[in-house]
């Protein structure tokens, strides 16, 4: 053990100034070791988080698209599925990761002093990153062989994106938090879960919700509409998907702020919830 | 000299559970019996100041509440009542390796760890080697740390703990773990910080090492602080709290016995 101290100085580091700098690398750090986590010790590793999709891509365009003929003459329906598919695989393993994600750094949370908010957004930065490469594959593949339709409207994309990512951030804040004290949130997520993605217009195009623009809207309409994944899913299609398809403010006008109120309404609860419980995280884990 | 550490009426409750209620369906069901439980004070009204630059020791008889003072300072815990103030950078120790990875290799667990202490990857690229080197686990690099023997874990874990630049160190008896040598390697560089002027709180059950290194003790039993001042003195008294008269002499007796053997063993060693 002599040899620790001969031949190496070891020089003190100051750490950044700003705990906003501190709180990013901790972020990074902690997105990086879950991704690399995740895919190590598998012979396929980052493989599996595109098989999953793509086997959901596959059974849900078999049933619904051709035994059931559900978007029969929507513009692109195959390709409408599977964006629809790798945007809802990205909220539901992005959400049921971080349900955990307090409960199980427990060790950490005993020990060290950070805040810890970094854990749950670091998780979700995790599930970000597998489903922006996802996004990329897709287009790589779509774009060229004329599947996809880029428009003016497409610039309008990153805002959904983000609408996205605040929903799935404000959730994952909220559940977490409630996982420590009460573990059956898990399960009642699974299977709010399933309700959501049958409700979302996933499977099926928006246009199913509606039975023409302008006419009386059913209350199915209004459920649907509402449902801040329904609406995202709809835009995000609309927008970059094909011309074609009509963003959802063409069928709800001005009712369309009330699934974003509802995204940031969620996201508030969520931040309120996480940093009321969070002095009671240490003891309780 | 100005404080670093100023503690008043601080207070810490901690709720012991009569029944269980993790289930939401106990939280429905049983929702007029509220929820149950007593109340167990890890600290009462503890208050004391910590000059900058002294190396002050906690000691007392397990579930004193001397573990929760260091989680409180640390801001693990939320106190219940009272004031912190802590006038400095602060690292601490209470375990060693504190978000390692074992998958990882000790490469990316000094990214890790150097992340928790706030250290940027930037920051620390640069220094892997040097870290390495000081840890003496410069063949190891790329071996995932779950393959290490517990010395090595310890060796990269202590190396990356001291790493980052604090006015105040806050330990655990981390000092603990490890051979001889090692607990020796870390009062050098305590030592060090100390000439440095940084201030240190360790906690230990260690009279010896209490002694030996620490400006000022404190005792607590119960929640409280019991004795307060010179380390000899202090650790005197709990000596006597804890020990009956014919046991302190049987220890003194056991001591000298000890360092008569290490006489005689030096005495015949060529």
């Amino acid at each position: 053990m002599s040899t620790l101290v001969e031949g190496a100085r070891l020089d003190v580091i100051p750490r950044p100034a700003s705990s906003f700098q501190r709180n990013l690398n901790l972020v990074r750090e902690l997105a990086i070791t879950n991704f690399k986590l995740k895919y190590t010790g598998s012979a396929l590793g980052y493989l599996w988080s595109l098989v999953k999709p793509l086997m959901l891509f596959g059974i849900m365009y078999a049933v619904f698209a051709r035994l059931l003929r559900a978007g029969a003459g929507a513009p692109e329906f195959e390709v409408q599925l599977l964006f629809a598919i790798v945007l809802w695989n990205f909220f539901v393993e992005s959400t049921s990761t971080a349900i955990n994600s307090i409960a199980s750094a427990g060790s950490l949370i005993r020990k060290a002093y950070f805040p810890r908010w970094i854990i749950v957004v670091s998780s979700t930065l995790t599930a970000l990153m597998t489903f922006v490469i996802n996004t990329c594959l897709i287009l790589l593949i779509t774009v060229p062989i004329g599947h996809m339709h880029p428009s003016l409207r497409s610039f309008i994309a990153p805002v959904f994106f983000l609408e996205l990512v605040m929903l799935i951030t404000g959730l994952s804040l909220l559940l977490s938090a409630l996982f420590v004290f009460y573990r059956d949130v898990g399960h009642i997520w699974e299977i709010i879960s399933l309700v959501l993605f049958y409700a979302s217009g996933i499977v099926f195009p928006f246009t199913v919700f509606v039975t023409a623009p302008g006419v009386h809207p059913s209350r199915d309409f209004w459920f649907a509409g509402f449902n801040p994944i329904a609406q995202i899913v709809q835009d995000l299609r609309a927008a970059l998907v094909d011309p074609g398809i009509h963003p959802t403010v063409f069928y709800m006008g001005p009712a369309f702020v009330v699934p974003v109120l509802i995204v940031v309404a969620l996201f508030a609860i969520g931040f309120v919830v996480f940093h009321r419980l969070t002095p009671r995280f240490a003891e309780s884990l | 000299m100005s404080a670093s550490i100023t503690v008043t009426g601080l207070s810490k409750r901690f709720r012991i559970p009569l029944d269980r209620s993790t289930t939401l369906k106990y939280r429905f069901t049983h929702w007029r019996s509220a929820s149950r439980y007593r109340d167990f004070y890890a600290l009462r009204n503890v208050s004391f100041e910590v000059p900058q630059g002294q190396f002050l020791g906690i000691t007392g008889p397990n579930g004193c509440g001397k573990s929760t003072l260091l989680k409180l300072l640390t801001r693990i815990y939320e106190p219940d009542s009272g004031t912190l103030g802590v006038d400095g950078e602060v690292s601490a120790f209470l375990e060693l390796g504190v978000g390692f990875n074992p998958e990882l290799t000790a490469r990316e667990n000094i990214f890790l760890g150097g992340a928790i202490l706030g250290l940027s990857r930037g920051q620390l690229e640069p220094r892997v080697g040097t870290i390495l080197r000081f840890a003496d686990l410069e063949e190891f690099a790329e071996l995932k740390i779950k393959n290490y023997s517990s010395g090595m874990q310890v060796r990269l874990a202590f190396t990356v703990a001291i790493l980052a630049k604090a006015d105040i160190l806050l330990m655990d008896e981390v000092l603990a773990v490890g051979d001889v040598n090692f607990q020796e390697k870390c009062f050098d560089v305590f030592r060090r910080f100390k000439r440095e002027g940084r201030t240190i709180i360790l906690v230990s059950h260690d009279l010896g090492i209490l002694n030996q290194y620490c400006d000022r003790v404190l005792l607590m039993q119960h929640g409280e602080i019991v004795a307060d001042g010179p380390a000899e003195r202090v650790t005197e008294t709990y000596l006597q709290m804890t020990l009956s008269p014919d046991e302190i002499a049987a220890r003194a007796d056991a001591e000298e016995a000890i360092l008569l053997e290490r006489a005689a063993l030096r005495a015949h060693a060529p």
